[in-house]
């Protein structure tokens, strides 16, 4: 069934409502409810991955709400207290998984406070029966730039001419509605961001800028995402932020790498030395972040009979978090740490300045990255013919940091090859890298509950019970290690020798152009 | 979707006013959706509406997908009104000669399934093709029912009925409606027939209020949501619910 239509309009200037009423008033009854003066909070996460599927998710009358922005209508309503932070905490099952599948681990943020005065009017024909409705929203904003007059003009169903003729009316006094050539006027209005953050890469880079330009341009892009979480990591609102944070950290990682031959090797060495420093810092916090999101499933997993117990553990695991989360936030606000980001980012700034006497630096960037994927290529095709199922742990720890290389290549210079080619070669990418992250996780894990275990033995702070739950939990983690071990190098062997990746090359690519 | 039906096979037993006023209260906390399908068309003058010129009974059994351009918005947020015709008497000869004349009604209200999360059935009086098609498709009939011997035969007859087409007899909710307590043989028929067949507790009181709903053109829990009456459907529909809720756990 269609939805009854919802417009949305705004008073800007010299025009009154009341000019509008008096209008309205000249083709129908016009009868107000008694004003009432309401409060709305608007929450979404750092990220806005709500308000980007056009959903606003609100607090207002001790009750959640979720709000489809297209047509207006409340997709879920759910009356609940408002100390909400995740998904998991809603009461509510449907609001709950709806919230899952976009949240995830995010955390929701308030975005605003919007206090407003608000006032129904009923539009009524001659026979006194309802064909409209009127919402005016009175709004108490301090951004004389923005609206303070809203109107809502709700169609009501079956009386669709009337909901016409009003629309016209309103057109008529110059009243402007809201629509996409004003969406950042609303965007602000509800405390969004007009460019919201995002992890993903998107740097537009061209064929012809030199290698110097776009490095640069990567890299202050990879450097504003790594200040941008820094903040979030510091008030602990979400694990996103320090994970978006290291990503950010692993992607300058590669292309310094990839690129050093165009670089200074003294400036080279002395970045590179800075950024293994950052990611050793937060290692063990991510470690412990990413045991802690899994908690429940773990739980669940577990025998009966230390069932219980393991909530030791995880308290246990939570006090070593509030340890290494105090350590990360030290380096974070440290002089030490702003004092590299300094040099950093003048050194990135002076990139293009070092052309002149670095010949390199001046090559086209479309030359150079390619030649680099063709290496990555190649060393891997190599590689493929060497690669069997009982593969050395040392051989597979090669070939996994290799594709990871090349994925971060292949994202930041996506615009050298036909989009589908270069998108299907990531995402398969993406799911062999997730696999090997599923088996990284495993096998840290292990190692740092035994190595709680050991510590807590040794001071003797563990009963038997406890200690079992330890046991249980650690023989666990290496039972999901076996299984996925297992399937990861069946995945990896297929893709390795399939060579798709291959289909990167330059002949093929240029085939596929033309 | 919940589906509630108010029906008996007598007439003048408040079941419209019941339908008005439960549609109101539900609208209060859910979408709802009332379906007047009497003939005689009272659900829809108590809303205001009337039936769009090119609805009649054969569109609602041969047009189920496109319903949705006859149904009508109220005067009250959340509730909407699919209005009754003069054609609707015509119904059962429609049912007739549709495929599944039995649960014709069902398929129809599957479309609304998406939209409404409660949906009120306003019926017409008598056992036909109609009612049958009422029995299939509504999770509960509410039974209003007027403390009296000839009352107490037509609710026998439709659990008769039900037992011999083999219809779960949980579907059937009877409340006492007009109940006048100055009338001894209202009091002697409750106390007689409540523990019976299991009659909801709440009932709803003669009243004047209810009958001025006509002259106002509106829902008493809406006109008066002070008054006894519109306290008596309150209560009633609570209990309603509740008996449900404890039902599906």
């Amino acid at each position: 069934m269609k939805n009854p239509r919802k417009n949305l309009y705004y008073l800007h200037g010299a025009i009154q409502h009341t000019e509008l009423l008096y209008t309205i008033r000249q083709s129908f009854i016009l009868e107000a409810e008694k004003r009432k003066r309401k409060q709305i909070k608007i929450f979404d996460s750092f990220d806005q991955r709500l308000f980007q599927k056009n959903k606003l998710l609100c607090y207002e009358d001790n009750t959640w709400k979720l709000l489809d922005l297209t047509t207006f209508q409340y997709e879920q309503k759910s009356p609940d207290k408002p100390d909400k932070k995740f998904y998991w905490q809603f009461c509510d099952k449907n609001l709950c998984d709806y919230l899952k599948d976009i949240l995830n681990t995010r955390a929701l943020i308030e975005k605003a406070i919007i206090s407003y005065t608000q006032t129904i009017y009923h539009i009524k024909n001659s026979d006194k029966k309802t064909v409209a409705r009127l919402r005016h929203f009175e709004l108490e904003i301090s951004d004389l730039s923005l609206p303070d007059n809203i109107f809502l003009l709700e169609e009501v169903r079956g009386y669709q001419k009337s909901f016409d003729k009003l629309g016209l009316i309103i057109t008529d006094l110059a009243i402007n509605e809201f629509s996409e050539n004003n969406k950042s006027l609303f965007t602000r209005l509800l405390g969004m961001d007009i460019e919201p953050y995002s992890n993903s890469f998107s740097v537009n880079l061209k064929p012809e800028m030199s290698a110097a330009t776009a490095i640069r341009e990567i890299m202050v892009f990879l450097t504003n995402i790594m200040r941008k979480n820094e903040e979030g990591i510091s008030l602990d609102i979400d694990t996103e932020f320090l994970h978006d944070y290291r990503v950010a950290i692993r992607r300058v990682r590669t292309i310094l790498s990839e690129m050093k031959s165009l670089i200074p090797n003294d400036q080279y060495e002395y970045f590179k030395t800075f950024f293994i420093k950052v990611l050793k810092i937060s290692n063990v916090l991510r470690d412990l972040d990413v045991l802690l999101l899994k908690k429940d499933s773990y739980r669940d997993l577990l025998p009966l009979a230390v069932k219980d117990n393991s909530n030791f553990i995880f308290k246990t695991i939570s006090k070593k978090r509030t340890v290494e989360l105090k350590k990360v936030k030290n380096f974070l606000k440290s002089t030490e740490y702003e004092q590299y980001l300094w040099e950093w980012q003048d050194f990135i700034n002076r990139l293009e300045g070092m052309q002149i006497n670095n010949e390199p630096l001046s090559r086209y960037i479309d030359i150079v990255a390619r030649q680099r994927i063709e290496k990555k290529i190649n060393t891997l095709q190599k590689k493929k013919f060497k690669f069997k199922k009982d593969v050395s742990p040392q051989v597979l720890h090669e070939l996994r940091i290799e594709t990871k290389k090349l994925k971060y290549m292949l994202e930041a210079f996506r615009f050298l090859y036909p989009e589908n080619t270069a998108m299907s070669i990531i995402n398969n990418l993406k799911k062999i890298q997730d696999r090997f992250g599923l088996l990284h996780d495993l096998l840290v894990q292990q190692n740092l509950l035994d190595l709680y275990f050991n510590e807590l033995d040794a001071k003797g702070k563990i009963a038997g019970k406890e200690a079992a739950a330890f046991g249980a939990l650690i023989n666990l983690l290496n039972q999901q290690y076996q299984s996925a071990h297992r399937k990861s190098i069946n995945k990896f062997h297929k893709f390795i020798k399939s060579g798709d990746y291959a289909r990167l090359n330059h002949a093929e690519m240029i085939e596929e152009r033309l | 979707m919940s589906v509630f039906a108010l029906y008996n096979i007598k007439g003048g037993v408040g079941k419209t006013s019941a339908a008005v006023n439960f549609a109101w209260l539900s609208a209060q906390q859910d979408k709802t959706l009332l379906i007047d399908l009497d003939p005689q068309s009272a659900s829809s003058f108590y809303f205001r509406v009337r039936a769009a010129k090119k609805h009649s009974s054969k569109k609602l059994i041969k047009k189920t997908k496109s319903l949705d351009k006859f149904i009508r918005g109220t005067d009250f947020p959340g509730l909407d009104i699919l209005p009754a015709d003069l054609s609707y008497r015509n119904l059962d000869l429609e049912l007739k000669k549709s495929k599944n004349s039995r649960s014709r009604l069902r398929r129809i209200l599957n479309n609304f399934k998406e939209e409404y999360t409660v949906i009120i059935i306003d019926c017409p009086p008598n056992i036909t093709l109609v009612s049958e098609n009422i029995f299939q498709a509504a999770d509960y009939l509410l039974i209003p029912t007027i403390p009296t011997y000839l009352s107490e035969l037509t609710l026998i007859k439709l659990i008769d009925f039900f037992t011999e087409e083999n219809i779960s007899q949980k579907k059937i909710q009877p409340f006492f409606s007009m109940v006048e307590k100055r009338k001894k043989l209202h009091l002697q028929k409750i106390d007689e027939l409540s523990e019976k067949y299991h009659f909801l507790i709440n009932h709803i009181p003669y009243l004047s209020d209810i009958e001025k709903m006509g002259e106002e053109r509106m829902p008493v829990c809406s006109q008066r949501p002070a008054s006894p009456a519109a306290q008596a459907y309150k209560n009633l529909w609570e209990e309603i619910n509740k008996r449900i809720k404890n039902k599906d756990n």
